[in-house]
């Protein structure tokens, strides 16, 4: 029940998002460094915060990028 | 065999970290961090980080990482079988051998290769850890698909875990070999909203069999020191969304918010917000702060009244306790390109960052980062 109330969750915030259309050219904002985050720096800060806290996840699994390749 | 494995996996990386000429690489990226971790328990982590990357002209990437963590606990100013101090890098705890162990510190060394291919949509991982008495594996793969002209990205990934643990020589607690193995399902979407706006979200779900506590760890229950015991499965999933958000005066924002629950009855709430800011077009600055908060499981008490804990489980760890905690901090990033009044012949990054954590258990950690990543 609580993983179907996750997954709706997600599904609505997905599709909420709408269908907007932002050219390549358009995304130079995007693609500046500091609109991206480090997967590594994410993981490294997860495991010591994982010794110290109940709980794990959030550091957005692999994959997914900017969209913006 | 294990240290075999150890052996080939580290000469591995070592052979892809250092030969970066031999083939015809479109980009080779290298670096290096420092983690320098020291709470109020005492507790002091050194972790070097060694990593480095290369994209082929065919579009084929390899990346490979090594760390080394060397943890150095504190002499324990109380008797055997008190509730140790576990090191937040690791989780790791010290074992107590005999009666002179306690008040002497104790260093536990971790060794650990990741080393990953992608080619297209499609990316496969591995990662070896090694410890004195905990040897861990998993692989990943992850594959993803952009939709709506690149502004739409769905990502999967799976991966599986398996740890073999065994315990060293301990006074009070059986050193008995055991296991854990972790299922691990991720579905993340990444989503342009507009010119300067991005949204992330995902869901994770990981199941989790095997040894879940303490090996080392004692618990007072109905007045008898009795090792601890948790569940032996564990079902854990959250949710996390983030918002990018570019502002023109060259900076960025950040939030995020992060659900999880599992079923042994913690839920808890993450809330951040980070602050990007160039300061000159070398020098980034970023802002953060982050709030915790959680729920106790189900078989958490302060105090076990009654022999056999709550359903035959006891605890004392406490992280499976009611408590919030607060960590703020900032980074400086560096992109030099003259140095000593030369151009610098390569893009460089040099970060420092700092953190404070602290929580309402009385607890305090300074977190300090240093690093260098260079890209040819």
């Amino acid at each position: 029940m609580k993983r179907a109330r996750l997954l709706a969750a997600l599904s609505l915030l997905v599709l909420a998002t709408g269908c907007s259309t932002v050219k390549p050219y358009q995304k130079e904002h995007l693609a500046d460094p500091i609109m991206s985050a480090s997967h590594t720096e994410a993981m490294r800060e997860l495991k010591w915060l994982e010794a110290r806290e109940g709980s794990t996840g959030g550091a957005g699994g692999a994959g997914g990028g900017c969209a913006c390749k | 065999m294990r240290l075999q494995v150890g052996r080939l996996v580290l000469l591995g990386a070592a052979a892809t970290l250092a030969t970066p000429a031999v083939v015809t690489a479109a980009e080779y990226t290298s670096s290096y961090t420092l983690n320098l971790y020291s709470d109020v328990d005492g507790v002091e982590v050194y972790g070097h980080y060694l990593g480095g990357s290369m994209r082929l002209r065919n579009g084929l990437v390899f990346n490979a990482l090594w760390a080394n963590d060397r943890v150095l606990f504190p002499a324990i100013q109380a008797p055997p079988g008190s509730q140790e101090a576990v090191d937040a890098i690791t989780s790791a705890s010290r074992p107590i051998a005999s009666s002179a162990d306690p008040y002497v510190d104790y260093v536990k060394v971790r060794n650990a290769v990741e080393g990953s291919a992608s080619y297209r949509n499609l990316q496969v991982g591995y990662y070896v850890s090694m410890e004195s008495d905990y040897f861990a594996q998993m692989v990943t793969v992850t594959t993803n698909k952009s939709f709506m002209h690149d502004n739409l990205n769905l990502a999967v990934g799976v991966s599986y875990g398996w740890d073999n643990i065994e315990p060293l020589a301990d006074n009070d607690t059986p050193g008995v070999s055991d296991y854990q193995n972790t299922l691990h399902w991720n579905v993340v979407a990444t989503q342009v909203l507009t010119r300067t706006t991005t949204l992330r979200a995902g869901v994770e779900l990981n199941n989790v069999d095997g040894l879940q506590h303490d090996p080392y760890r004692n618990v007072y229950v109905a007045g008898a020191n009795v090792p601890e015991a948790h569940p032996a499965e564990r079902r854990r999933h959250d949710m996390f969304v983030s918002l990018n958000q570019y502002v023109y005066n060259r900076s960025s924002v950040n939030v995020d918010y992060r659900l999880y629950q599992d079923d042994w009855g913690v839920d808890s709430h993450t809330m951040g917000v980070k602050l990007n800011q160039y300061v000159t077009e070398a020098l980034i600055v970023r802002y953060r702060y982050r709030y915790y908060t959680q729920g106790a499981a189900d078989f958490y008490r302060s105090e076990y009244t009654l022999t056999g804990g709550v359903e035959g489980f006891q605890t004392g760890d406490y992280r499976l306790s009611e408590f919030s905690a607060h960590l703020f901090g900032g980074r400086v990033l560096w992109h030099p390109t003259r140095l000593f009044g030369k151009w610098v012949p390569a893009r460089a990054e040099l970060m420092f960052s700092y953190e404070r954590y602290f929580n309402s258990n009385n607890f305090s950690a300074n977190v300090v980062e240093t690093g260098l990543q260079i890209a040819f």
